[in-house]
């Protein structure tokens, strides 16, 4: 007969906050937190940090109409090695993942200035999904943190 | 953000303190952006002090490196952390803006 399988704790940590630029500070140092809970390395909390920024500021720059300010939510879920993180708005539709690649091999004076973020996401992530559901749309990123 | 600027052998010497992100970016390209109006052709950006870089600050440093070739003038960056150096090779940035391990090369390197 199969032994039943270890038990693997799940961690969860949410944060919900308005979608503008000076919440920054409060979401790296809930990112921080977090990584320092769980003994997440210098290195994967970096990408935490820096992928997570990238999709958070595209919610506070597009998200919602000019001149009003919605909710971001951000979980951090962590079980065995595998960290999820979610970001969720209220906004309209957008799905980051279909912008077109970067060619981050072009000279100086014809790199364009937008598209890194969601490069560097791609990079630093095993996977990146994107659903609309609802009325919400829900970005999911992945990363092997062991 | 802290950012210190001191003229080393010819080259202004710009010491940011903190974290470039979003919200520091913008503040970050306007100072640097100011010296070289104010007449600045050589920056070496010293990132002993740096604790963080993100697409928004990478965004910052394309924009004052564009500015100061377009002046005819030269920047290097030194003394970053492994991670920020990682970040600059996922963004291709290395071959965009020169990056030495110590500060001495880097002022050797942007001098006229």
């Amino acid at each position: 007969m199969a032994s039943p399988a270890p038990e693997s704790p799940t961690s969860v940590a949410k944060l919900r906050v308005p979608a503008e630029l000076s919440q920054l500070a409060l979401i790296f140092e809930f990112c921080i937190k977090f990584a320092d809970a769980h003994q997440i390395g210098e290195d994967k909390r970096f990408a935490l940090e820096v992928c997570l920024e990238e999709i958070v500021t595209n919610v506070m720059k597009y998200a919602y109409p000019p001149g009003t300010i919605g909710p971001v939510e951000i979980s951090l879920t962590l079980e065995a090695d595998t960290l999820q993180i979610q970001v969720l708005d209220e906004g309209a539709p957008f799905d980051p993942t279909s912008a077109p690649e970067v060619d981050t091999t072009l000279p100086l004076e014809q790199r364009p200035i937008g598209g890194l973020g969601l490069h560097m996401v791609r990079k630093m992530m095993d996977a990146v999904h994107y659903r609309r559901e609802g009325e919400r749309n829900l970005l999911t990123m992945i990363s092997k943190v062991a | 953000m802290d950012i210190a600027f001191s003229p080393v052998d010819g080259v202004i010497l710009v010491s940011p303190t903190g974290r470039l992100d979003a919200h520091s970016a913008a503040d970050f390209e306007a100072r640097l952006g100011a010296e070289i109006d104010g007449g600045a052709k050589q920056l070496v950006i010293d990132g002993t002090g740096l604790e963080y870089l993100s697409s928004a600050g990478l965004r910052a440093l394309l924009g004052i490196t564009k500015k100061i070739r377009t002046s005819g003038g030269t920047i290097a960056l030194c003394h970053l952390q492994p991670q920020l150096v990682e970040i600059m090779e996922i963004a291709g940035f290395n071959s965009l803006i020169p990056t030495y391990p110590d500060q001495a090369a880097a002022v050797a390197a942007a001098k006229p």
